[in-house]
């Protein structure tokens, strides 16, 4: 799994959540919420959807410390091996 | 014997409604309480129940089809009808609730009394009529309207009092965690959800926020009928109730508002769900402002406002100073029903609540 992976989770996972948002336009330097109208359900949403994309576990806490999507994809990519997903192969990847 | 269901009136505004999906089919047997379709008014779409049991003979509208209110849309069986018949013939109502009933053209034969032996009781009339002008607001043709009508009717006739207390949340969030963390991620519990169970358990202590102010009267809430705002991406907000919500685990409770947002959204709201609120809480955290000092939802006597969760400078009980998550609580309440000592405690145990996270479970 790479930052490109994790990506593609992104759009899918919004395509499904949030379809009136174009992923494309979305600037993963930016904090999230500046850029497109989504409430706390569509972000819990996106946090149960990507923790069974990639098998790993965010806190809340840590969730309030993220500014962009690119700082939470560098994240996931930090947990360690045995916490990479198992479904992988059923991802398309 | 036959009964002809008509449309109903799901708000004094309401000429018609649109038939946008029946649950049941002919044959089926129906239900008390049953929702048997959904219909679009002129704001939001909303489940009706059936007030009868018996068995579907026939749909008589289609969906889609646009129906006045009191026209046929079905026809039922009903079982033991002549049985009802005799009991309607004996129907126990108290003479207050009789001239209540009477005073607001309610027809006491249509209500279900909760007194002693189905006694229909003041109490039962006025939550009738309190659903009646809840039901009324919602489904007025302009909810930027409606809000605005409450609204000002809060401020002008509710002696506002307010107050706010900062709570660490340290404890609260490590707990979060690591139940979260053992947990299928669907299971995953909400942070405000936290909050709402921290307000119910504080609302048993202090029953004097939780109820409905009305003619000069305070009335308690035995039941806790958890309001909370919900806002649409498009504007606007409704204020559903998550029904019973004393009862609930934190399992049940997280499910309960997962639910009830989704079914705003969707336009699948129960009537009751808009009209029994005995309390309210407002969320505005999401959105980043630290703090909310909000507006009572009448006739109910209190509010809890949430803000923005986040990281700020503490000082422990070493003197030192850490980066430690805050939330500030905000209690807007009724004068008339409490003072700002009883504010000032239910502010307290709330904190000691969310300090105390494993008793939330």
């Amino acid at each position: 799994m790479n930052g490109e992976d994790i990506k593609t989770y992104f759009k899918e996972i919004f395509a499904q959540v949030a379809p009136e948002v174009t992923f494309e336009k979305i600037d993963m330097n930016m904090p999230l919420r500046e850029q497109i109208e989504i409430d706390s359900l569509d972000f819990y949403k996106i946090v149960v959807a990507l923790q069974k994309k990639t098998n790993v576990y965010i806190s809340d806490s840590q969730l309030a410390n993220f500014k962009s999507l690119n700082e939470l994809i560098k994240f996931i990519l930090s947990q360690s091996p045995q916490d990479l997903p198992l479904n992988l192969s059923s991802s398309g990847k | 014997m036959n009964y002809n269901l008509p449309m109903p009136s799901l708000g004094a505004d309401m000429d018609e409604g649109k038939i946008v999906e029946w649950k049941i089919k002919t044959g089926d047997s129906v239900k008390k309480n049953q929702i048997i379709a959904s219909v679009e008014t002129t704001k939001s779409v909303i489940d009706i129940e059936s007030f009868r049991e018996g068995v579907v003979m026939n749909l008589l509208k289609s969906v889609g089809d646009v129906v006045h209110v009191g026209e046929t849309i079905a026809i039922f069986d009903i079982l033991g009808e002549e049985i009802l018949d005799q009991k309607e013939q004996r129907i126990k109502v108290s003479p207050a609730a009789k001239k209540m009933c009477e005073d607001n053209h309610i027809d006491f034969k249509q209500m279900i009394g909760t007194g002693k032996e189905g006694e229909i009781t003041l109490q039962d009339v006025e939550n009738k009529l309190q659903s009646t002008k809840v039901e009324k607001i919602f489904s007025g043709k302009n909810l930027r309207q409606a809000i605005a009508s409450l609204m000002s009717r809060s401020k002008k006739e509710v002696p506002h009092y307010y107050l706010k207390k900062r709570i660490h949340l340290d404890l609260l969030m490590k707990w979060q965690d690591e139940t979260n963390r053992n947990v299928d991620p669907s299971r995953r519990l909400l942070t405000p959800v936290l909050l709402m169970k921290a307000v119910i358990n504080s609302l048993k202590k202090y029953p004097e926020m939780n109820g409905i102010y009305k003619d000069e009267n305070f009335a308690f809430s035995t039941n806790i009928h958890l309001g909370f705002a919900i806002a649409f991406k498009e504007g606007g907000v409704l204020v559903p109730a998550i029904l019973d919500a004393d009862a609930m685990s934190i399992l049940e409770l997280n499910a309960a508002v997962l639910d009830l947002i989704t079914r705003a959204r969707d336009g699948h709201l129960k009537s009751r769900e808009l009209s029994e609120g005995t309390f309210t809480i407002t969320n505005i955290g999401d959105l980043g402002s630290d703090e909310v000092f909000g507006i009572i939802f009448p006739p109910q006597v209190a509010l809890i406002g949430i803000g923005h969760i986040r990281k700020e400078p503490i000082i422990d009980s070493q003197d030192l100073v850490r980066a430690g998550f805050v939330v500030d609580i905000t209690l807007s309440a009724d004068h008339r029903v409490s003072d700002g000592i009883l504010g000032a405690k239910f502010l307290n145990e709330i904190d000691k609540n969310l300090n105390s996270p494993s008793s939330l479970g």
